[in-house]
């Protein structure tokens, strides 16, 4: 079976959530035998170029096609590449293969899918690829740098946006409950439950070493996140307002995008004692990464925006480690909530209570069913499904045709 | 061979360094000092002092001299370098401080033009230290956001500073520890060295209220009430409202729930030394009411200047007696002070005194009619205690701690509300019989709390935490 994957990110070098989702799935698909062409936008012009993708279009282009960009470039880019006969024709010029089956991820690239297969007088199975629930989370990151009317009207646009590809599709993929219920009310085709995971890793020598190069031999605990607005929202909204989770010689170690943004925030140094607890690592290499969630006491998730899952849940899961985190961070991981060695919180003074609970705790020692039990966050596990619901609506559609 | 029996050691900072009439803290320092000192043989019990990089055994020398009144100076080591003639302000105060003294020696004639000059450049001078203010947030940002960063830190060092204590030792610090960089290092005392380590929390009024305090001093006081937390065996604090304050604060920060220990300051009013000045001798010549309190805006001094405006207004001024402060002006009075000396209905009913000296503060409390307390928020509010220790009725605010030092035997009155206040301070003032049933009800129930008394439940406390393992 071919199938083609629209998306708006490269996957060759997968660093955030959504490209690691999409990179294990074509894996997963490629593992089942089938043939899988990924094409797709540059969402943005800080991403590498990679084939298959047309480079991002620029400020002047998405704005010839939507006035106020800024923050809504990926609802720029899906009207651009459906309404503009000059960059639906560059896309499409990528697509080398005549699939069974379009996989369209997140909603911006299905006004262009639908256009495409009428050009192409094609009928393949579409399947929309839910990674959240796009209008809410959108209109809560702009609602935190513009008015409230812009913020409404921009969940209104893509909620349109976001119905149209669910409701358009032959099946639909979602990845966790909440989102399959909400997809639920605007589809009565199939759907699947597909949670985010995490590669299975064991620490290498170089990790070990480069991790321990930062964290000498401090007990702390460990914040893993990218520089999206909501992680920076979640971790003022839980440790704002004084920070005396942490004994003077604990750290909080911030590893990826989110360290510097942190720490150049004017919020850490609103709330005691943060900017003095905090240890910023930047981005780190993947070694470097699995060495420092071995090392860590407790890995801290103070999510409260947005939908879908958090990858970093998975892996926080994944370390064997302490997990503190808010209900939010543990969507799609419910299975997991009062395990041993979980902790949620969504109050930032429990959680706060919370932290310095736990790393008063000795280190975790899981035991052999919870250390079975973490093994399902595994991205071998949590899209094991998916070959297969990809094969039956194909079958499905072919029916119908 | 006998054990060693630990050395109790208080740390007297603040004391060494104060050059003018005790307040508060100072005071508490110096009673808890004294009065302790007394309870514990000789030899074990000592005086150490933060001398900038470590903290030296400290032994007031024969040259103890005399300020002013009673308050004794303690004579500091030459080279300690801590010993200034004044006192380091922050920034902000600072700058204040300089207005203050320029505007109060210029003459009268130059003030008004003084006075447009500095309203023309206050937005300026502000913008700037705001700027830089914003300049040191960014700059440590930069610091933290510098990557890759390591926790190299006191986790593998050893203590930075040099001390005199021993294992099993108890180190009392109950100063103006904030104003230094020691106390953030308590925890490694604590810790490593296994000192136990007692210090107070007098209240959390930066952190809860800071709109009354200089400059952004919320996330400065939770950090250091956090660090003490974190550093102590034992928080002593002032009264159950403070212990209360400071465990909700931890509880909602997620800080260390720490020991605590109440212990009611004394309130008996020194009748130390010092001659009465003729200026205080003719303002206790005629009948007054008195508040004894530094002049800020938290005291509530306006509710009072209200209160006096409105009886004046109706008609009421012959029958009132004059309102004393005493207390020195600090920070946010300005306009208020301002006010009182231009208002024509209250003029000349409303006295400042300012650099009373024990002998006249005990003057003034026995002189008065009654004593007034409208603070709106108080960790304690010594002043209340002290006019009950000498049989006076009391108007008081009900906030904060006041009520534990009042108890039923103060009559309450809404800080917020300067009608009330007018008319109960004129009831109390012109209604003897009511105003001797309060004095009566104070003199037959009050309990004077002493110094002596406070200081052996320290005592007690301390031998709680001596005898709890590390």
């Amino acid at each position: 079976m071919k199938i083609l994957v629209l998306c708006t990110y490269p996957i060759r070098n997968p660093v955030h959530g959504g490209q690691l989702r999409v990179r294990n799935m074509v894996d997963t698909y490629l593992r089942a035998g089938h043939e899988v062409q990924v094409v797709g936008v540059l969402g943005s012009d800080q991403y590498p170029p990679e084939e298959g993708f047309v480079k991002f279009p620029g400020h002047e282009a998405l704005v010839s096609v939507y006035p106020e960009p800024f923050l809504m470039e990926d609802y720029a880019i899906s009207k651009l590449f459906a309404e503009s006969q000059i960059w639906f024709e560059r896309l499409a010029a990528k697509v080398s293969i005549v699939p069974d089956v379009i996989e369209v991820v997140q909603p911006w690239l299905f006004g262009f899918c639908q256009r495409y297969v009428v050009q192409a007088c094609i009928q393949p199975a579409i399947v929309y690829s839910s990674q959240n629930v796009e209008s809410s989370l959108k209109e809560r990151i702009v609602r935190s740098y513009s008015r409230e009317k812009r913020a409404l009207a921009v969940a209104d646009s893509i909620h349109t946006a976001e119905v149209a590809a669910i409701s358009g599709s032959d099946g639909v993929i979602c990845v966790s409950q909440t989102d399959l219920d909400w997809s639920r009310q605007h589809s009565d085709k199939s759907m699947l439950l597909a949670p985010n995971g995490v590669k299975p890793w064991a620490v290498s020598d170089e990790g070990n070493t480069a991790a321990k190069t930062i964290v000498g031999g401090k007990q702390f605990s460990i914040y893993c996140a990218s520089a999206h607005p909501p992680n920076m929202t979640g971790f003022f909204e839980m440790f704002g307002g004084g920070f005396g989770s942490l004994m003077p010689d604990q750290s909080l170690l911030i590893v990826g995008g989110a360290g510097p943004a942190i720490a150049g925030d004017v919020r850490v140094h609103q709330s005691a004692k943060l900017a003095e607890r905090i240890v910023v690592a930047g981005i780190v290499s993947q070694s470097c990464l699995e060495g420092l969630l071995d090392l860590a006491h407790c890995v801290v998730l103070p999510l409260t925006q947005g939908g879908g899952t958090n990858l970093k849940t998975a892996e926080a899961l994944w370390s064997g480690r302490y997990v503190l985190a808010t209900t939010v961070a543990m969507r799609g991981f419910e299975d997991f909530l009062g395990a041993q060695g979980v902790f949620v919180a969504d109050d930032p003074s429990d959680f706060k209570r919370a932290l310095r609970h736990v790393m008063a705790l000795a280190p975790l020692q899981l035991s052999d069913a919870d250390c079975n039990k973490r093994k399902r966050v595994l991205w071998d596990e949590s899209l094991s499904l998916l070959p297969s619901f990809i094969e039956q609506i194909e079958k499905e559609k072919n029916i119908n045709v | 061979m006998s054990e060693r029996q630990p050395t109790i050691w208080i740390n007297v900072t603040t004391s060494a360094n104060w050059h003018r009439s005790a307040v508060g803290i100072v005071r508490v320092e110096r009673e808890l000092r004294d009065n302790l000192r007394k309870l514990y043989p000789v030899g074990q019990f000592k005086e150490c002092i933060w001398t900038g990089d470590g903290f030296s055994v400290f032994a007031a020398g024969a040259g103890e001299a005399k300020a002013g009144s009673n308050i004794e100076v303690l004579e500091l080591p030459a080279a300690l370098p801590v010993s200034y003639l004044f006192p380091v302000l922050p920034k902000r105060q600072a700058v204040i401080a300089i207005a203050q003294g320029a505007m109060s020696l210029v003459p009268d004639r130059l003030r008004p033009a003084l006075d447009r000059l500095m309203r023309r450049c206050k937005a300026p001078v502000v913008q700037a230290m705001n700027y830089l203010a914003v300049r040191r947030y960014r700059k440590q940002a930069k610091i933290v956001a510098s990557e890759p960063h390591t926790m190299g830190s006191k986790a593998d060092k050893d203590l930075v500073f040099s001390h005199p204590f021993q294992a099993g030792d108890v180190l009392i610090s109950v100063g103006l520890d904030w104003s230094w960089t020691f106390y953030k290092d308590f925890y490694y005392l604590r810790t490593r060295e296994k000192v136990k380590i007692v210090t107070c929390c007098y209240d959390l009024i930066p952190v809860l209220y800071p709109q009354y305090c200089v400059g952004e001093v919320a996330s400065m006081f939770t950090s250091y009430f956090l660090d003490i937390a974190e550093g102590s065996d034992m928080v002593l604090c002032i009264s159950k409202q403070s212990e209360q304050d400071l465990l909700e604060m931890l509880d909602r920060t997620g800080g260390r729930k720490v020991k605590t220990h109440v212990f009611p300051l004394g309130d008996n009013v020194p009748s130390g030394g010092g001659s009465v000045s003729s200026e205080v001798e003719d303002v206790a010549s005629e009948p007054f009411i008195l508040f004894v309190s530094s002049i800020e805006r938290r005291k509530n001094h306006e509710v009072l200047y209200r209160a006096y405006h409105l009886l004046c207004q109706e008609g009421k001024r012959v029958q009132l007696p004059k309102l004393v402060f005493v207390g020195m002006p600090g920070w946010g009075v300005g306009d208020l002070l301002k006010d009182i000396e231009l208002d024509p209905l209250t003029k000349g009913m409303i006295i400042q005194l300012n650099h009373v000296n024990d002998a006249e503060l005990l003057k003034l409390y026995q002189s008065s009619l009654f004593c007034v307390f409208p603070s709106l928020y108080e960790g304690w509010g010594l002043p209340v205690g002290e006019a009950m220790s000498l049989g006076k009725a009391v108007l008081s605010s009900n906030r904060g701690s006041l009520p534990e030092v009042g108890g039923d035997l103060v009559c309450y009155v809404d800080p917020w509300s300067p009608r009330a206040w007018a008319d109960e301070i004129y009831r109390m003032a012109t209604d003897e019989v009511w105003r001797t049933e309060w004095e009566q009800k104070v003199k037959t129930q009050y309990q004077a709390r002493t110094w002596a008394d406070a200081v052996i439940t320290v005592k007690n406390a301390i031998q709680s935490i001596e005898s709890s393992g590390f």
